[in-house]
């Protein structure tokens, strides 16, 4: 079943150079995102689902829908466990 | 009866009394913090300067806001801070080193109040102009401000940094590392400031703004984890990293520091 995923409302996040650094507000961690990390995060503008997130990725990188799924998957799990971002 | 005494302290424009002190607590605070030990005070502490030690704690600072008061303790210090009055107090065992560590968290605290930090890093000051060499315990702060020539030392350790209407200012600290040395008690414009690595091939590397951002935030000093004070950091450094040049700097120490600079 595909996870509606958010943005952990406290995160503190900036763009710069184009990448993306967010700190994580339960540990006052910085993290600097890739390009992959990076789409995904702003796709979280608004909440989301793995399915679209996947969808939005492969049209932006022109990647196998497959690939895509398990960079979505690893992406969420990762985020998670920095708590930058929670299922809804 | 023991005679107490009070001593105004100011750094980067921030300056308080202590009050409550003792004779031998005074004698360390003009022998260590000598330079800085004048102004106008904005704020009150009460010292009280005795034998503290609580196995119970750990020696790591914790810090923790209860109303509108923050409270920051460890093993051999514990402290209140009420922003809204400007006042607070302490018990601080009788260590010129425990007094030291808590100045350094209360600073860096009240700093972060005032659009600014202090920044674990060489500070030197030329010309009127400021120059941070950030970086963490072992990349060579102190090696580097042994060889800073003609300049004036800000610190060897922790330089304080404020953000102003027209760009940042940085300031001389009296927080010395293993040089042993205080800063002098100035302030000028921060012109750039350098990533210190010590590892070859010596030179200056560009470096982005987010990279340069993401080491600011791993050199500012800060307690205060609440969500508000993390976003206003991470505004700090990115705005900085953003504002002014940025190079990654691995030095070599046989040329004039000034001069490499300027090749």
């Amino acid at each position: 079943m595909s996870r509606t995923i958010k943005r952990h409302p406290d995160a503190a996040w900036r763009k710069l150079d184009g990448q993306i650094v967010v700190v994580a507000p339960e540990n006052g961690t910085l993290h600097l995102f890739n390009s992959t990390a990076g789409f995904l995060w702003e796709q979280l503008e608004n909440e989301r689902n793995e399915h679209e997130l996947s969808q939005a990725l492969c049209s932006e990188f022109e990647t196998a829908a497959e690939t895509a799924r398990i960079d979505v998957a690893e992406f969420i799990s990762e985020m998670i466990e920095k708590k930058v971002i929670e299922s809804v | 009866m023991q005679k107490i005494y009070s001593i105004d302290m100011e750094i980067a424009g921030i300056c308080v009394r202590f009050s409550g002190i003792t004779e031998e607590c005074r004698n360390i605070m003009e022998k260590r913090y000598g330079a800085f030990l004048s102004g106008e005070p904005d704020y009150e502490f009460t010292l009280n300067w005795t034998e503290k030690d609580n196995p119970a704690l750990s020696w790591d600072v914790t810090m923790e806001t209860r109303e509108d008061c923050w409270l920051f303790y460890r093993r051999d210090f514990c402290a209140e801070w009420c922003p809204s009055t400007g006042k607070g107090c302490a018990v601080v065992d009788a260590s010129e080193y425990t007094l030291d560590t808590m100045l350094r968290v209360w600073f860096s605290t009240i700093l972060l109040e005032n659009i600014g930090g202090l920044i674990h890093s060489a500070g030197f000051a030329r010309n009127d102009k400021g120059y941070l060499f950030i970086g963490k315990s072992g990349s060579g702060k102190s090696t580097l401000s042994g060889a800073r020539g003609d300049s004036d030392l800000l610190s060897d350790e922790l330089v304080a940094v404020k953000k102003v209407a027209d760009g940042y200012l940085v300031y001389g600290t009296p927080f010395m590392g293993e040089l042993g040395i205080g800063g002098k008690n100035i302030g000028v414009p921060l012109d750039r400031f350098f990533m210190v690595d010590h590892e070859p091939p010596s030179g200056r590397f560009p470096i982005n703004q987010a990279e340069a951002a993401s080491e600011l935030w791993g050199t500012m000093m800060c307690f205060d984890r609440r969500s508000h004070r993390l976003k206003s950091i991470m505004d700090f450094c990115t705005e900085m990293a953003t504002a002014l040049p940025c190079e990654r700097f691995s030095f070599d120490l046989t040329q004039n520091l000034w001069d490499w600079m300027e090749q």
